[in-house]
């Protein structure tokens, strides 16, 4: 069994205006598990990521990350946190939030830099994490030039630099275009493949078959954890947390309702494909 | 009314986008431009300081010259420099420049009187105007300088000479993430007036629009509070607070230690005429 990098216990989050994101929540997530966080807006996916990244304190309930007991005092100290900040990466919602310098370039720069690499290894790793996500004519541009697309690249960079264990991402594939997604994913497969542990924020309900075996469904105090195959199969939880399956499965559902007999619904279009050679071939 | 404010807002906020942002002339391969940027902050803050000890008018009027031959080598327009050197004049040069040239601050030879009263009047003296003419001559030589740095150097080179020149690290973080999030915050005003603008149908009664306006500086004051907090989530989450390690060194160009000796050498020679009054003896 591996060991469970983030642990909530009854963790409750209330803002300082007196909102309350988060109410009982009690979660686990292991070593290079794949997740995903679902849920209505509003709901609490963002808060919870900033939980479990260690930026926020719960105002009750424990948290451990890594084994080690997070609260506000250990928070605000930078030394004690540094293990963590180094084996963790976190891509924000909004990436105006995500790129602060003033190119695209030294934002990328940043966390190695801070994480404490030589010069010589932080050029070349940002120089590769560019030339990946395809960002290198856009190195010396201010981030207030990039498209939408090249920003939300661009936040991406800017933690992949630095090789994280543990990525939590929202809402990453929002702005990216088809092809841009789909390559996202393809690299999410393969950083899975790798053993990182992945916690992902989404709405994106089309890319998950592709990347979390585990997803929770939350909302403000109500989180279901489940195998994602069995919550996407589950309507009524779906359409509590105004969730919707993936096109390919939708269409199998409706096929199914009409009479067609397939046992295991597929989510991609890879099952769907083996699935209709298998019915065409008898 | 309505219409005007719109249109000074947003050709403002153009303005201040385009001319800080656009890096045009910082762009430029002029003299300037090709200074490392630590040498360049460096010489232009010892002709500063030179300009700020200068005591007579002919010193002051040489290092206005100097700085115009040298934003000419930089390929700044004059047409651009100097009126942009002569708005900063009176922005600190202001109300004192006034009661300066009186006999009541600066006692001397009256040239004329403004106000009598009984004995005691109010007159402009000959050593008043001088004075003031020193203190705008010396308010627009420092100000040519300040501007130079800005127009030629890049804001990345800028920050980067700060790091590396030992300025204080949240002194520069903060000029850095202003400079990041003004542009920011300047688009969202932007959108916030046209998305205000495309909601409002016909006319609007100018009392209003300004009715309008206040939520809109109210939305960004508080946009501008939650970024901060969010952004230094962000800054947290990629290792902020701990000890960078000490950047690349780069190399100084042999042009540029050139250039700073000079400026230094120039300035320092100033200040020391300028103490022993060896212009005034030298000059017949
Ligand atoms: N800084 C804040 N101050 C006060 N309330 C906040 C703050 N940030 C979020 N909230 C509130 O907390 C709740 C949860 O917000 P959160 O951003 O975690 O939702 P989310 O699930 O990420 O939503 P979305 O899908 O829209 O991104 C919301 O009701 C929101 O209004
Ligand atoms: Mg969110």
């Amino acid at each position: 069994m591996p060991s469970p990098v983030i642990e909530l216990h009854n963790v409750s989050y209330t803002y300082p205006d007196g909102t309350e994101a988060l109410k009982n929540i009690t979660a686990k997530i292991f070593e290079g598990e794949s997740v995903a966080i679902a849920g209505p807006n509003g709901a609490g996916k963002s808060t919870l990521l900033l939980i479990m990244g260690g930026l926020l304190a719960p105002s009750s309930g424990e948290v451990k990350i890594f084994g080690k007991k997070i609260d506000g005092k250990m928070i605000s100290n930078v030394k004690k946190m540094y293990e963590v900040r180094k084996k963790m990466g976190i891509v924000f919602q909004d990436p105006d939030v995500q790129l602060f310098s003033s190119t695209v370039h030294d934002d990328v720069a940043f966390g190695p830099i801070h994480l404490g690499m030589s010069m010589d290894e932080v050029e070349s790793k940002v120089s590769d994490t560019l030339k990946f996500l395809g960002l290198e004519h856009v190195a010396e541009k201010h981030p207030y030039e990039l498209s939408g697309g090249e920003k939300r690249k661009a936040a991406i960079a800017t933690v992949l630099v630095s090789s994280p264990d543990v990525l939590l991402l929202d809402e990453p594939t929002a702005d990216l275009d088809p092809k841009s997604r789909k390559e996202f994913v393809e690299l999410l497969k393969k950083l899975k493949d790798g053993g990182k542990t992945i916690v992902i924020a989404t709405h994106d309900m089309e890319m998950l078959p592709e990347i979390a075996e585990k997803i929770f469904v939350i909302d403000r105090e109500n989180i279901t954890e489940g195998n994602l195959r069995d919550v996407l199969m589950d309507e009524k939880l779906l359409e509590e947390a105004n969730l919707d399956v993936p096109l390919v499965a939708r269409l199998f559902k409706m096929l199914e309702s009409s009479g067609l007999n397939c046992d295991e619904i597929p989510f991609n279009t890879d099952g769907a494909i083996e699935k209709i050679r298998n019915m065409v071939n008898g | 009314m309505s219409k005007f404010i719109d249109k000074t807002l947003s050709n403002a906020i153009g303005y201040i986008q385009q001319s800080i942002y656009s890096e045009k002339y910082a762009k430029r391969n002029g003299l300037l431009q090709g200074i490392d940027g630590r040498a360049k902050i460096i010489a232009l803050l010892f002709l500063i300081i030179s300009a700020v000890y200068a005591k007579t008018i002919d010193m002051l009027l040489f290092f206005i010259v100097l700085s115009m031959i040298l934003a000419a080598a930089s390929k700044i327009p004059l047409s651009f420099f100097i009126p942009r050197v002569w708005f900063f004049v009176p922005l600190f040069t202001g109300i004192i420049v006034l009661p300066a040239t009186l006999n009541v601050v600066t006692p001397g030879k009256e040239i004329f009187t403004l106000m009598a009263i009984k004995s005691w009047h109010l007159s402009v003296t000959k050593e008043g105007i001088h004075a003031a003419a020193i203190l705008i001559a010396r308010v627009a030589a420092t100000s040519s300088f300040a501007i130079l740095i800005t127009l030629t150097t890049r804001w990345n080179d800028a920050v980067e000479s700060m790091h590396d020149l030992k300025f204080p690290k949240v002194f520069v973080l903060v000029l850095s993430m202003s400079y990041r999030y003004i542009f920011l915050l300047l688009d969202m005003v932007k959108n916030m007036l046209l998305s205000r603008k495309s909601r409002v149908m016909g006319k609007e009664k100018s009392m209003g629009s300004w009715k309008l306006y206040s939520p809109i500086i109210a939305s960004l004051f508080m946009k501008a509070f939650s970024l901060n907090g969010k952004v230094y989530h962000a800054m947290l989450a990629r290792g902020f607070g701990n000890e960078p390690q000490s950047m690349k060194k780069k190399s100084i160009s042999i042009k540029s230690v050139l250039f700073l000796l000079l400026c230094t050498s120039l300035a320092i020679a100033m200040l020391i005429c300028e103490r022993q009054e060896v212009v005034q003896c030298l000059l017949p």
